[in-house]
Protein backbone atom coordinates (compact mmCIF):
# COMPACT_ATOMS: atom_id res chain seq x y z
CA UNK A 1 0.00 0.00 0.00
CA UNK A 2 1.28 3.46 -1.31
CA UNK A 3 0.59 5.74 2.16
CA UNK A 4 0.90 9.23 1.01
CA UNK A 5 2.11 12.01 3.10
CA UNK A 6 2.01 16.25 3.06
CA UNK A 7 5.50 17.43 3.51
CA UNK A 8 6.64 21.46 3.05
CA UNK A 9 8.75 21.89 0.69
CA UNK A 10 11.08 25.11 0.10
CA UNK A 11 14.16 26.21 -2.07
CA UNK A 12 17.13 27.57 0.02
CA UNK A 13 18.36 28.52 -3.33
CA UNK A 14 17.94 28.79 -7.13
CA UNK A 15 16.33 25.35 -8.44
CA UNK A 16 17.41 23.05 -5.12
CA UNK A 17 14.74 22.28 -2.30
CA UNK A 18 14.40 20.46 0.83
CA UNK A 19 11.58 19.48 3.06
CA UNK A 20 10.32 19.25 6.83
CA UNK A 21 7.16 17.99 8.13
CA UNK A 22 3.83 20.12 8.05
CA UNK A 23 4.11 20.15 11.92
CA UNK A 24 7.56 21.71 12.24
CA UNK A 25 6.52 24.79 10.67
CA UNK A 26 6.04 27.39 13.00
CA UNK A 27 6.07 30.94 11.24
CA UNK A 28 7.25 32.21 8.22
CA UNK A 29 9.09 35.85 9.03
CA UNK A 30 9.54 38.61 6.19
CA UNK A 31 12.51 40.67 6.20
CA UNK A 32 13.81 38.63 9.31
CA UNK A 33 16.07 40.31 12.10
CA UNK A 34 19.68 39.10 11.67
CA UNK A 35 22.75 39.27 14.10
CA UNK A 36 26.08 38.05 12.46
CA UNK A 37 27.76 36.00 15.26
CA UNK A 38 31.26 36.06 14.75
CA UNK A 39 33.26 32.92 14.06
CA UNK A 40 30.33 31.25 13.48
CA UNK A 41 30.35 28.60 10.51
CA UNK A 42 28.78 29.85 7.00
CA UNK A 43 26.01 27.97 6.86
CA UNK A 44 25.16 29.21 10.55
CA UNK A 45 26.22 32.72 10.46
CA UNK A 46 23.49 34.60 11.68
CA UNK A 47 21.27 34.47 15.67
CA UNK A 48 17.72 35.32 14.36
CA UNK A 49 15.38 37.76 16.66
CA UNK A 50 12.10 36.15 16.30
CA UNK A 51 9.34 36.79 19.25
CA UNK A 52 12.15 38.18 21.65
CA UNK A 53 14.43 35.24 21.02
CA UNK A 54 17.27 34.60 19.25
CA UNK A 55 17.17 31.55 17.19
CA UNK A 56 19.78 29.71 15.16
CA UNK A 57 19.43 30.81 11.68
CA UNK A 58 20.35 28.03 9.31
CA UNK A 59 21.07 28.14 5.34
CA UNK A 60 21.94 25.10 3.56
CA UNK A 61 23.32 26.16 0.14
CA UNK A 62 26.84 26.59 2.11
CA UNK A 63 26.20 22.87 3.08
CA UNK A 64 26.56 21.61 -0.51
CA UNK A 65 29.22 24.51 -1.62
CA UNK A 66 26.84 27.11 -2.95
CA UNK A 67 26.58 30.51 -2.22
CA UNK A 68 24.61 32.58 0.41
CA UNK A 69 21.81 34.06 -0.63
CA UNK A 70 22.59 37.32 -1.05
CA UNK A 71 19.59 39.26 0.34
CA UNK A 72 17.45 37.46 2.87
CA UNK A 73 14.00 38.13 2.46
CA UNK A 74 12.62 35.34 4.00
CA UNK A 75 12.97 32.65 6.98
CA UNK A 76 10.99 30.18 7.83
CA UNK A 77 10.65 29.09 11.22
CA UNK A 78 10.53 25.94 12.28
CA UNK A 79 10.57 23.90 15.75
CA UNK A 80 11.70 20.05 16.68
CA UNK A 81 12.36 18.67 19.91
CA UNK A 82 15.74 18.37 20.99
CA UNK A 83 16.57 14.55 21.34
CA UNK A 84 19.36 14.66 24.04
CA UNK A 85 16.46 16.10 26.70
CA UNK A 86 13.32 16.35 24.75
CA UNK A 87 13.17 19.88 24.75
CA UNK A 88 11.14 22.23 22.49
CA UNK A 89 13.11 24.60 19.83
CA UNK A 90 13.06 26.57 17.31
CA UNK A 91 15.15 27.62 14.49
CA UNK A 92 15.47 29.74 11.38
CA UNK A 93 16.17 28.19 7.89
CA UNK A 94 16.65 30.72 4.83
CA UNK A 95 14.61 30.24 2.17
CA UNK A 96 14.75 31.63 -1.57
CA UNK A 97 11.03 31.83 -2.38
CA UNK A 98 7.84 30.90 -0.80
CA UNK A 99 7.61 27.29 0.79
CA UNK A 100 4.31 24.50 -0.35
CA UNK A 101 2.71 21.96 0.76
CA UNK A 102 3.68 18.42 -1.35
CA UNK A 103 1.83 15.30 -0.78
CA UNK A 104 4.77 12.70 -1.35
CA UNK A 105 3.76 8.66 -1.76
CA UNK A 106 6.03 6.01 -0.48
CA UNK A 107 7.02 5.04 -3.30
CA UNK A 108 8.66 7.89 -4.14
CA UNK A 109 11.62 7.11 -1.91
CA UNK A 110 14.79 7.52 -3.01
CA UNK A 111 18.75 7.93 -2.47
CA UNK A 112 19.62 11.35 -1.15
CA UNK A 113 21.76 13.27 -3.59
CA UNK A 114 25.17 13.18 -3.77
CA UNK A 115 26.68 16.90 -4.31
CA UNK A 116 27.09 16.89 -0.36
CA UNK A 117 28.34 14.53 2.27
CA UNK A 118 26.53 16.35 4.70
CA UNK A 119 23.13 15.38 3.75
CA UNK A 120 23.42 11.69 5.70
CA UNK A 121 24.23 13.66 9.22
CA UNK A 122 21.15 16.23 8.29
CA UNK A 123 18.49 14.35 6.34
CA UNK A 124 15.91 11.89 7.90
CA UNK A 125 15.39 10.37 4.13
CA UNK A 126 14.73 11.78 0.62
CA UNK A 127 12.12 11.71 -2.39
CA UNK A 128 11.86 12.28 -5.97
CA UNK A 129 9.69 15.39 -6.87
CA UNK A 130 9.86 15.57 -10.60
CA UNK A 131 13.44 15.15 -11.54
CA UNK A 132 15.01 16.55 -8.41
CA UNK A 133 16.18 13.95 -4.95
CA UNK A 134 14.77 16.07 -2.00
CA UNK A 135 16.30 15.58 1.34
CA UNK A 136 13.84 15.31 4.37
CA UNK A 137 15.64 17.72 6.82
CA UNK A 138 15.96 16.27 10.71
CA UNK A 139 16.07 19.39 12.16
CA UNK A 140 17.45 17.98 15.65
CA UNK A 141 20.50 17.11 13.55
CA UNK A 142 20.63 20.57 11.65
CA UNK A 143 20.72 22.67 14.68
CA UNK A 144 22.21 20.62 17.24
CA UNK A 145 25.36 19.62 16.16
CA UNK A 146 28.19 21.09 14.35
CA UNK A 147 28.83 20.06 10.77
CA UNK A 148 31.72 19.82 8.94
CA UNK A 149 30.99 22.31 5.77
CA UNK A 150 32.58 19.86 2.89
CA UNK A 151 30.55 19.82 -0.45
CA UNK B 1 23.62 28.75 30.98
CA UNK B 2 23.44 31.02 34.61
CA UNK B 3 23.04 34.58 34.79
CA UNK B 4 26.49 36.51 34.97
CA UNK B 5 27.50 37.00 38.37
CA UNK B 6 30.67 39.44 37.41
CA UNK B 7 30.21 42.95 36.20
CA UNK B 8 30.54 43.12 32.15
CA UNK B 9 31.82 46.16 30.49
CA UNK B 10 29.99 46.47 26.76
CA UNK B 11 32.37 46.96 24.32
CA UNK B 12 31.20 47.77 20.97
CA UNK B 13 33.46 48.11 17.62
CA UNK B 14 32.49 47.28 13.73
CA UNK B 15 29.18 47.24 14.91
CA UNK B 16 30.17 44.30 17.06
CA UNK B 17 28.47 44.09 20.81
CA UNK B 18 30.90 42.40 23.46
CA UNK B 19 30.96 41.88 26.50
CA UNK B 20 33.98 41.16 28.66
CA UNK B 21 34.28 40.55 31.95
CA UNK B 22 35.44 43.79 34.22
CA UNK B 23 38.02 42.00 35.68
CA UNK B 24 40.25 41.58 32.38
CA UNK B 25 39.71 44.81 31.67
CA UNK B 26 43.42 46.94 32.54
CA UNK B 27 42.64 50.09 31.50
CA UNK B 28 40.52 52.91 29.27
CA UNK B 29 42.54 54.83 26.96
CA UNK B 30 41.61 57.45 24.80
CA UNK B 31 43.10 56.66 21.31
CA UNK B 32 46.46 58.35 20.96
CA UNK B 33 47.55 57.22 17.16
CA UNK B 34 51.91 56.81 16.43
CA UNK B 35 51.57 57.64 13.06
CA UNK B 36 54.38 56.15 10.54
CA UNK B 37 56.06 58.05 7.45
CA UNK B 38 52.99 57.19 5.19
CA UNK B 39 51.20 59.16 8.11
CA UNK B 40 49.01 55.87 8.58
CA UNK B 41 48.48 54.20 11.73
CA UNK B 42 50.26 51.47 12.59
CA UNK B 43 49.07 47.48 13.38
CA UNK B 44 50.71 47.37 17.03
CA UNK B 45 51.23 50.67 18.69
CA UNK B 46 52.37 51.23 22.37
CA UNK B 47 50.56 52.45 24.92
CA UNK B 48 53.03 54.24 27.45
CA UNK B 49 51.79 52.64 30.74
CA UNK B 50 50.74 49.87 29.51
CA UNK B 51 53.18 48.88 27.31
CA UNK B 52 51.29 46.18 25.11
CA UNK B 53 49.94 45.34 21.04
CA UNK B 54 46.99 47.24 20.24
CA UNK B 55 44.90 45.35 17.72
CA UNK B 56 41.37 46.63 15.72
CA UNK B 57 38.88 43.47 15.09
CA UNK B 58 36.49 43.69 12.75
CA UNK B 59 32.66 42.26 13.57
CA UNK B 60 33.77 39.27 12.48
CA UNK B 61 36.68 39.06 15.10
CA UNK B 62 39.30 39.41 12.25
CA UNK B 63 42.51 41.54 12.91
CA UNK B 64 42.98 44.38 10.34
CA UNK B 65 46.30 44.72 9.80
CA UNK B 66 46.06 48.52 10.65
CA UNK B 67 44.10 50.49 14.22
CA UNK B 68 40.75 51.78 13.32
CA UNK B 69 41.77 55.21 13.47
CA UNK B 70 38.49 56.46 13.69
CA UNK B 71 37.71 54.69 17.09
CA UNK B 72 37.33 56.56 20.23
CA UNK B 73 39.36 53.85 22.85
CA UNK B 74 41.83 51.08 23.24
CA UNK B 75 40.34 48.84 26.06
CA UNK B 76 43.53 47.22 27.66
CA UNK B 77 43.04 43.63 28.56
CA UNK B 78 44.59 41.48 30.58
CA UNK B 79 45.22 37.89 29.36
CA UNK B 80 46.97 34.90 30.77
CA UNK B 81 50.43 35.38 29.60
CA UNK B 82 50.31 39.18 28.74
CA UNK B 83 47.92 42.37 28.11
CA UNK B 84 47.10 43.44 25.09
CA UNK B 85 44.69 46.25 23.34
CA UNK B 86 41.64 46.48 21.17
CA UNK B 87 40.00 49.74 19.82
CA UNK B 88 36.46 50.32 20.45
CA UNK B 89 33.60 52.94 19.18
CA UNK B 90 32.44 52.54 22.76
CA UNK B 91 32.97 51.27 26.48
CA UNK B 92 30.17 51.00 28.77
CA UNK B 93 29.01 48.96 31.51
CA UNK B 94 26.43 46.56 31.02
CA UNK B 95 23.33 48.05 31.64
CA UNK B 96 21.18 45.89 32.91
CA UNK B 97 21.27 43.74 36.21
CA UNK B 98 22.03 40.06 36.21
CA UNK B 99 22.06 39.67 32.77
CA UNK B 100 21.13 36.03 31.79
CA UNK B 101 23.37 34.23 29.74
CA UNK B 102 22.52 31.98 26.87
CA UNK B 103 25.03 29.16 25.43
CA UNK B 104 25.71 30.16 21.61
CA UNK B 105 23.34 27.40 19.69
CA UNK B 106 25.00 24.30 19.37
CA UNK B 107 25.65 24.17 15.57
CA UNK B 108 27.53 28.23 15.51
CA UNK B 109 29.82 26.95 19.18
CA UNK B 110 33.13 26.41 17.75
CA UNK B 111 35.77 25.35 20.08
CA UNK B 112 38.90 27.70 19.13
CA UNK B 113 35.89 30.95 18.96
CA UNK B 114 36.15 33.03 22.18
CA UNK B 115 32.79 33.60 21.50
CA UNK B 116 30.32 30.99 23.76
CA UNK B 117 27.74 32.87 24.94
CA UNK B 118 25.57 35.74 24.21
CA UNK B 119 23.02 38.34 26.42
CA UNK B 120 20.36 40.23 24.82
CA UNK B 121 20.44 43.87 25.51
CA UNK B 122 17.06 45.57 25.05
CA UNK B 123 17.17 45.66 20.98
CA UNK B 124 20.75 44.23 20.98
CA UNK B 125 22.59 40.97 21.22
CA UNK B 126 25.95 41.24 23.14
CA UNK B 127 28.10 38.31 22.61
CA UNK B 128 30.38 36.81 25.82
CA UNK B 129 33.64 37.12 24.91
CA UNK B 130 36.86 35.07 26.63
CA UNK B 131 39.63 37.38 26.78
CA UNK B 132 42.54 34.53 26.74
CA UNK B 133 41.02 32.70 23.55
CA UNK B 134 40.55 36.16 22.21
CA UNK B 135 44.69 36.43 22.85
CA UNK B 136 44.74 33.24 21.04
CA UNK B 137 42.59 33.90 18.54
CA UNK B 138 44.91 36.76 17.74
CA UNK B 139 47.71 35.99 17.79
CA UNK B 140 47.07 33.16 14.76
CA UNK B 141 48.24 34.09 11.69
CA UNK B 142 45.16 32.84 10.28
CA UNK B 143 42.75 35.03 11.69
CA UNK B 144 45.10 38.38 10.28
CA UNK B 145 43.83 39.49 7.09
CA UNK B 146 44.37 42.44 4.93
CA UNK B 147 42.12 45.11 5.48
CA UNK B 148 41.20 47.68 6.85
CA UNK B 149 38.86 47.83 10.27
Amino acid sequence: MNVRHDAILFEFTSGRHAAIGPHEVAELVMSPKLVPVPMAPNHCHSLCIWQDRAIPFVELAPLIGQRSLENIQLALVVTYFARSNGEQRWGALGLSTYFRMVSVGDDAACPLPQDSSAWPSIAHSCFRLVDENVPILNLDALFEQRLALVS
Amino acid sequence: MNSASAGYALICFDGLNLLIDQHAIVSLENMVMARDEDDEAKASEIIEENACEVHSLTAHLAVANKVDARCRYIVVLQADECRFGITADSVQSLPIQDPQLHSLPACMNLSESPIKAYVQVEERIAFCCDVDTLWSHINTSESRHECTA
